[in-house]
């Protein structure tokens, strides 16, 4: 029985001494605009995502936002069956498209489409 | 008289045994469920909509930086890329449509090489996929993995 205890103890700091706890991971889905799908028109909703250097980090219509949680206020206030755009420029921060997509994620809107800007 | 009785101190292992078999099992559980595949990446720092686990089939694309791809673990170019996306959408019975996309980004980059593979994959008929992020802000995946796999 001792030399069993042994190797199990031996075999838990083992694992112990080499668990490594994996940040966890979440994820965010969105649709893409098919290249091939006709678009009968613009949708609803256009949220840009802007340039790292421009003055704000998000815009929908003539509003801009410098912060995402008044956008998510925002897009909250916007009716559930409405899909959004989230237009994003080349020169965004990955970090504020990641959070515009969060944002209509959490206002649980119809549809939510990431375009690369124009 | 009374007659002399020795006592000898016992342990009663059995508990303790019972206790370690269970942390046991615990660490072999736990080391089989971590993300191996994905390579650890400083991911967008959001609470995400859902938990994002490994799916069978599932294409995970790292992007490191403005120019870097990786995808197992390898560094691909962006045409590399898209020929390997070409293979699993052949490969996939519902087409591009049927097509398990996670894109893990890094936090630090901008949004152009994201929108260079949204473009392509627009041209391709893809049309979902996920962005991978972080709740906690830490970096995810592991050290001693490497990156997902096509």
């Amino acid at each position: 029985m001792t030399s069993l205890i042994d190797v199990v103890f031996l075999l838990l700091i083992y694992f112990v001494v080499t668990a490594r706890f994996a940040a966890s991971e979440t994820e965010l889905a969105s649709g893409i605009q098919s290249g091939s799908a006709s678009e009968p028109g613009e949708p609803p909703v256009t949220l840009r995502v802007l340039s790292r250097d421009a003055d704000a980090r998000f815009q929908i219509g003539a509003r801009r936002l410098n912060n995402a949680s008044a956008l998510a206020d925002l897009l909250r206030r916007v009716a559930s069956d409405t899909g959004v755009a989230i237009e994003v420029a080349d020169e965004a921060r990955i970090a504020d498209a990641a959070a515009a997509l969060q944002a209509a994620n959490d206002a649980r809107l119809d549809s939510i489409t990431y375009v690369p800007a124009p | 008289m009374r007659a002399h009785q020795s006592h000898t101190a016992e342990f009663d292992m059995t508990p303790m045994v019972d206790v370690v078999l269970l942390l046991m099992i615990f660490f072999l559980y736990t080391s089989q469920l971590t993300q191996e595949q994905r390579s650890p990446i400083d991911l967008p720092e959001q609470p995400g909509s859902a938990e994002s686990k490994d799916r069978p089939g599932i294409v995970i694309v790292d992007i490191a930086s403005e120019t870097e791809f990786f995808v197992q673990g390898g560094a691909v170019s962006l045409s590399e890329l898209f020929a390997r996306i070409d293979e699993e959408i052949a490969r996939s019975p519902d087409g591009p449509g049927g097509l398990d996309l996670l894109i893990r980004p890094d936090r630090g980059t901008s949004a152009l090489p994201m929108n260079d593979l949204v473009r392509g994959l627009s041209e391709r008929g893809v049309t979902r996929w996920r962005v991978a992020t972080t709740p906690s802000g830490g970096v995810g995946g592991t050290a001693s993995g490497t990156g997902g796999g096509v």
